[in-house]
């Protein structure tokens, strides 16, 4: 185990510094001077060119890159362009939003994908389990932000059930955090959680069908032992995986996600600094994505280690 | 009218709320007051009614990312900082100026000054005299601070002396400053402590007790949220500061604002052309209230290059102009919610041109023939907006319209910075955007006639000694209107711009909210909040 997270950590460091520095030039070389947006339209050209010397915009690219990887080293980001808070702080505290977000995602995911997997799987060829492959397949189809209008509509502004908006951290109010969670992570879960059943259900149906299943059976076992105890450990490598990726990509999702519930997470953040053109805080969210990509592949791969035995060795 | 289900609680519980408090809001009498000591913009319900302990949940689709005046970029930006800081003067809703910690003010015989009295007796929270010498303090930070937004507004101001406590005068670049009290009424006039600014406080993220305004900023999240808490102490202006708290918070789009307006987690959300629709069905229910107000400037114009070949012969800009057809864009791309334009102000400014509107004819077969008598065929042009804005299908409309008259235009989307600065360098000839919403026309001809964007360039040598005498100090308002007229004129005569349409905003409320129908600045898409009432 200790030879992979060493593997992982290796290989991301240099990963980070080539893609931050290809993030770096794509920036430079979108259209547009940050400066230009920053002093406003109305500017002089004076007043543009102070703050293309205040802010090093003059300098070459590689002086400039080499500068923020200097201080991103010693853990210091930058200042916003726009705010001139510190990136690591805005980093932090989005990040607080957008871990919640996809910790309840998380929850809903399993819970859900559990649920509706095993029941699909033990019913197999059923009428619940058709039921469950409908169901999946109009979720899998369905674009997140669509069903998060709908739950909008519907639980926020018809019956008033939950929040519209807004976010409370959870070291403020857990209850008041969980309930204004609810919705964003029902509408970011609905179609991994989706993905997750339809492979569990696969997985579990085919262990389900195996000699060691009907041996356990024959030994007197509770259809309920053979699956918790038994089958779903043999099933869970491929949901596991899905789990994983799905982790993995949920941040992509919940800049839409957290736009429609007006959450302060990093999504909003992301879209507020490409727009602004603040190029410290677009890095820092580039790097925070690949560390948080990197960590969800890592949790998935030490998972197999613990699912399976054979990859141990 | 009486359906909200608006409540004061920052979010929602799991019950519905749907009792009707019937009669509070309908019983309250409408009344404008206008009084010496503030502008007093309000329709006031009873006193009774007003409750003074509430708060008052703003949903707004600009974000506020400092809180410092003069680092603020966009127009939206300064309603939030007009609750913390008092301005030398405020601007009515027509556009007189009117005082605020200046009682009153007058220009020097010779122009070369303008004299401002101070309210006497009124301190900044952290106890410091808002003085003469605070007002210079401020002033001076305005001009030099660096990267400061409002620099080029205050440029008229040569330097600031301190006569009395009560009295500081501006002196003035030599035959400028006319302008100068309604530039006063904005962000560029507001007034900050001079202890805060020698103590080098970071204004732009803690302001603290710099500002001698009605509120003070209790939680501040750049882009997100910004929460004002009445200050303790009495205000100077009774009529202000009715609210106990103010949430100012920004929503990326006025949809999920209305949501949340519906849902009763918002008490007031900011709509623009898109969603006025929405706001129009939903006050028709009753569930809201709808405040709608057209935008003082345009908010599609065409800027062009006349020294490009494509807009060198005047006839062919005209031939543009005539061939646009602002009355169906405004029906069919916007349902009707904006205004046509041909000139710079909406009638409701005291510079707006009553007879320049009878050039708002949409004349196709004109346009063909201006061509045909220009001897020019093929007229083909690239015109830049910034990207995924509204700008983009208005362009298209242009773009189909001018089609019709044989005159071709590639159409290009671009980030907002590349656009606008592409355009002042001269890498694009053509720009479709707003005309900067400015009450004060002198600012007007800085930003976009005669510097900026160069609208005028072309015939620079007739408005550059219009414009020079309409920002003499001393001229009426009347003497003024006249001058800027000729200059509307003129470019329309030279179709140096081509003004296109201008949006409706609308504000969507809880009907608990008062004031909203008069607030100033609305016309700008900004806000000043500070007279607005909730009742119980």
């Amino acid at each position: 185990m200790v030879p992979l997270v060493a593997r992982r950590v290796l290989i991301t460091v240099p990963l980070v510094v080539v893609v931050s520095f290809l993030v770096f030039l794509m920036i430079d070389l979108v259209p547009g001077d940050p400066a230009v947006k920053l002093a406003g339209e109305n500017a002089s050209a004076e007043r543009i060119e102070a703050i293309r010397e205040q802010l090093h915009l003059a300098d070459p690219l590689l002086t400039r890159y080499l500068t923020w990887l200097g201080g991103s080293v010693t853990g210091d980001l930058g200042r916003s362009f726009v705010t001139n808070q510190e990136v690591g702080g805005l980093l932090w505290t989005a990040l607080g939003a957008t871990a919640s977000l996809v910790l309840v995602t998380a929850v809903l995911m399993v819970v859900i994908g559990l649920v509706l997997g095993i029941t699909a799987a033990v019913n197999h060829g059923r009428a619940a389990d058709r039921i469950v492959v409908a169901l999946c397949s109009v979720l899998v189809a369905t674009p997140s932000f669509w069903l998060a209008l709908l739950l909008v509509v519907f639980f926020a502004v018809d019956y008033a059930i939950f929040p519209a908006i807004g976010f409370v951290p959870l070291t403020e109010d857990p209850a008041r955090w969980l309930y204004h969670l609810v919705l964003p992570g029902l509408a970011l879960s609905a179609r991994p959680s989706a993905e997750l059943t339809l492979q569990l259900r696969a997985a579990l149906t085919e262990v389900l069908q195996r000699d060691f299943v009907t041996a356990a059976s024959a030994r007197g076992l509770t259809r309920a032992q053979i699956v918790g105890k038994h089958a779903l450990k043999n099933a869970a490598v491929p949901a596991v995986t899905v789990l994983g990726f799905r982790l993995a990509e949920i941040i992509g999702g919940a800049v839409v996600i957290e736009t429609v519930f007006s959450l302060p997470g990093l999504g909003p953040l992301m879209v507020q600094s490409v727009l602004g053109g603040d190029v410290p805080v677009i890095l820092g969210i580039v790097v925070l994505t690949m560390l948080w990509v990197a960590l969800f592949n890592l949790l998935t791969d030490l998972s197999y280690l613990y699912l399976n035995p054979k990859a141990r060795t | 009218m009486s359906t909200s289900r608006s409540g004061r609680r920052s979010d929602r519980q799991p019950s519905r709320r749907t009792r009707i408090r019937a009669g509070i809001v309908l019983a309250a009498a409408a009344a404008l007051t206008v009084a010496c000591s503030s502008s007093g913009p309000a329709s006031t319900p009873e006193t009774s009614a007003v409750d003074t302990e509430a708060t008052l949940r703003i949903g707004y689709v600009g974000p506020v990312p400092s809180l410092d005046p003069t680092q603020q970029r966009l127009g939206g930006e300064q309603g939030a900082t007009f609750l913390l800081y008092d301005r030398l003067m405020q601007l009515g809703n027509d556009f007189e100026v009117k005082p605020m910690l200046a009682t009153s003010w007058e220009f020097a015989p010779d122009g070369s000054y303008l004299e401002l009295k101070l309210r006497e007796g009124i301190t900044f929270h952290d106890g410091t005299p808002v003085d003469a010498t605070a007002v210079k303090a401020s002033l001076e930070r305005s001009k030099t601070a660096p990267g400061s937004t409002v620099a080029q507004s205050l440029s008229d101001i040569k330097s600031v002396e301190v006569i009395d406590p009560t009295t500081v005068r501006l002196v003035l670049e030599p035959g400028r400053g006319a302008g100068l009290p309604t530039i006063l009424t904005s962000n560029a006039g507001e007034i900050m402590s001079a202890k805060a600014i020698a103590d080098g406080r970071d204004l732009a993220l803690a302001p603290g007790d710099a500002g001698s305004g009605p509120y003070l900023v209790s939680e501040f999240k750049p882009n997100e949220i910004v929460v004002f808490e009445r200050a303790p102490r009495p205000y100077w202006d009774s009529d202000a500061a009715k609210i106990k708290r103010i949430e100012i918070r920004y929503m990326p789009q006025a949809s999920v604002g209305l949501n949340a307006l519906r849902s009763g987690q918002l008490d007031m959300v900011l709509t623009t052309a898109a969603d006025v629709q929405s706001v129009q069905k939903l006050a028709e229910t009753g569930a809201v209230n709808k405040s709608e107000f057209s935008l003082l400037t345009p908010s599609h114009a065409l800027f062009m290059h006349t020294d490009h070949p494509a807009f060198s012969d005047p006839q062919v800009r005209a031939a543009i102009s005539q061939a646009i057809d602002r009355e169906a864009i405004c029906r069919d791309l916007l349902a009707g919610n904006c205004d046509p334009r041909i000139q710079p102000y909406a009638s409701n400014h005291w510079a707006y041109v009553k007879e320049l509107d009878e050039q708002l004819t949409f004349t196709p077969e004109q346009a063909q023939q201006t061509l045909a008598d220009a001897g020019v065929a093929g007229v083909r042009f690239p015109l830049v907006f910034t990207a995924g804005s509204s700008y983009e299908s208005v362009a298209q409309v242009v773009q189909s319209q001018l089609a019709q008259a044989g005159i071709t235009v590639d159409l290009m989307p671009l980030p907002s910075a590349e656009a606008f600065t592409g355009f002042r360098e001269g890498r694009y000839p053509a720009y479709l955007t707003t005309v900067t919403a400015s009450a004060e026309p002198s600012q007007l001809m800085d930003t976009q006639f005669l510097g900026g964007y160069n609208a005028a360039d072309a015939i620079r040598d007739v408005v550059t000694p219009i414009a020079e005498q309409a920002d003499k100090p001393g001229l009426s308002r009347e003497e003024r209107a006249k001058l800027y007229g000729q200059i509307w004129a003129e470019v329309n005569k030279a179709t140096t711009l081509i003004p296109i349409i201008s949006n409706k905003v609308a504000w969507a409320y809880s009907p608990k909210v008062h004031g909203v129908d008069e607030m100033p600045w609305s016309w700008s898409g900004g806000f000043e909040l500070r007279y607005l009432t909730v009742t119980r």
